[in-house]
């Protein structure tokens, strides 16, 4: 299969959600999936036709509901890429439910994701409360940190 | 002893209950001190270095990288993991189960769900520096505990944890959305 895979702050230590997303990359290629990562920044706003590298994938895979989910999600929601979109919440991204930009992001991101998935139990409800389709949970994968 | 608290410094994580617990330890025992560690950094490190203020032993290191994280892991005894809302799965409680230490962890979310008191963590309820203190203070004395709760902890991870089984489910998830996705579009 092939998966793009958006992740965001790649590259920064300090922040444990693209270090687990690369880990859960290099792994779904030892089972032999082709994943590509694509670093988000807030630089890519404005690339308006980066958009045209996610139609050669099999599925979309984002890290964390957040601005990078929000921004492809408009492209999706606007019939530009037809592909299965699945985004994976850590929890910061869904579960303050007060926090104004956290609800953008999730309003935006929900009529466009096919599947969220989460890897604490308790956001299994806070994702169905949110109106997702299908909300599955897996256990982290936080133990093949390094 | 080494009493070890990882974690950002927000209320989710209970950072105010571990410095509490070190001050009362402190000021009951104060012949025989544990060294008390905080790694981390966030919204609550001013209110936490205020209440640490006068006790030599309880150390604020700021956020560290996971090498340091790791190292600190290995000299520690005890490890505690103290949000007032959920515990699972947060990275630093998998680490410290991964390092074979010995896990203080509030009973909150579902925490029981996973975890077993007094197999594979010492579960203690929420918001309760005395009680957390006692706590410590058992496993302080109590070394063949702590042994067992470190072994059962690793096991727990090695079986329920590991990445490979993870990412086979996550792959799993994956191909049956993109085949509903394709019937979907056949059918459209």
């Amino acid at each position: 299969m092939r998966i793009a895979f958006v992740v965001a702050r790649v590259g920064d230590e300090r922040n444990v959600i693209q270090r687990l997303s690369l880990v859960l990359a290099a792994e779904l290629r030892k089972l032999g999936d082709t994943v590509d990562v694509f670093p988000f920044t807030r630089g890519k706003l404005f690339s308006f036709l980066s958009y045209k590298n996610l139609r050669n994938y099999d599925c979309v895979l984002v890290a964390n509901v957040g601005l990078q989910c929000a921004y492809f999600s408009i492209y999706k929601r606007l019939r530009l890429i037809r592909k299965p979109f699945i985004a994976i919440s850590f929890g910061s991204d869904i579960r303050a439910t007060n926090n104004r930009l956290i609800n953008l992001f999730n309003r935006i991101s929900k009529p466009a994701l096919d599947l969220l998935i989460v890897i604490n139990p308790d956001l299994v409800a806070i994702g169905e409360k949110r109106g997702y389709r299908q909300v599955k949970y897996v256990h982290s994968w936080a133990s093949a940190l390094p | 002893m080494k009493i070890l608290f990882v974690g950002r410094l927000v209320d989710f994580k209970g950072p105010i209950i571990f410095i509490k617990a070190a001050q009362f330890l402190s000021q009951n025992t104060p012949e025989n001190p544990h060294e008390f560690i905080v790694a981390g950094d966030g919204e609550l490190m001013n209110e936490c270095k205020k209440l640490a203020s006068g006790y030599s032993n309880i150390s604020l290191l700021g956020w560290v990288d996971q090498q340091t994280v790791n190292d600190l892991m290995d000299q520690a005894d005890v490890f505690c993991q103290l949000s007032p809302y959920e515990n699972i799965w947060a990275a630093s409680l998998i680490s410290a189960m991964k390092h074979k230490k010995a896990v203080i962890c509030t009973d909150v979310g579902y925490t029981r769900t996973y975890l077993t008191h007094n197999y594979n963590v010492f579960l203690i309820p929420p918001n309760d520096h005395v009680v957390l203190a006692e706590a410590i203070k058992k496993l302080a004395n109590d070394s063949q505990l702590r042994h067992i709760l470190g072994e059962n902890a690793r096991s727990f991870v090695r079986e329920n944890l590991s990445v490979e089984k993870i990412t086979g489910e996550i792959q799993q998830l994956l191909v049956q959305v993109v085949e509903q996705f394709r019937e979907k579009r056949i059918s459209e």
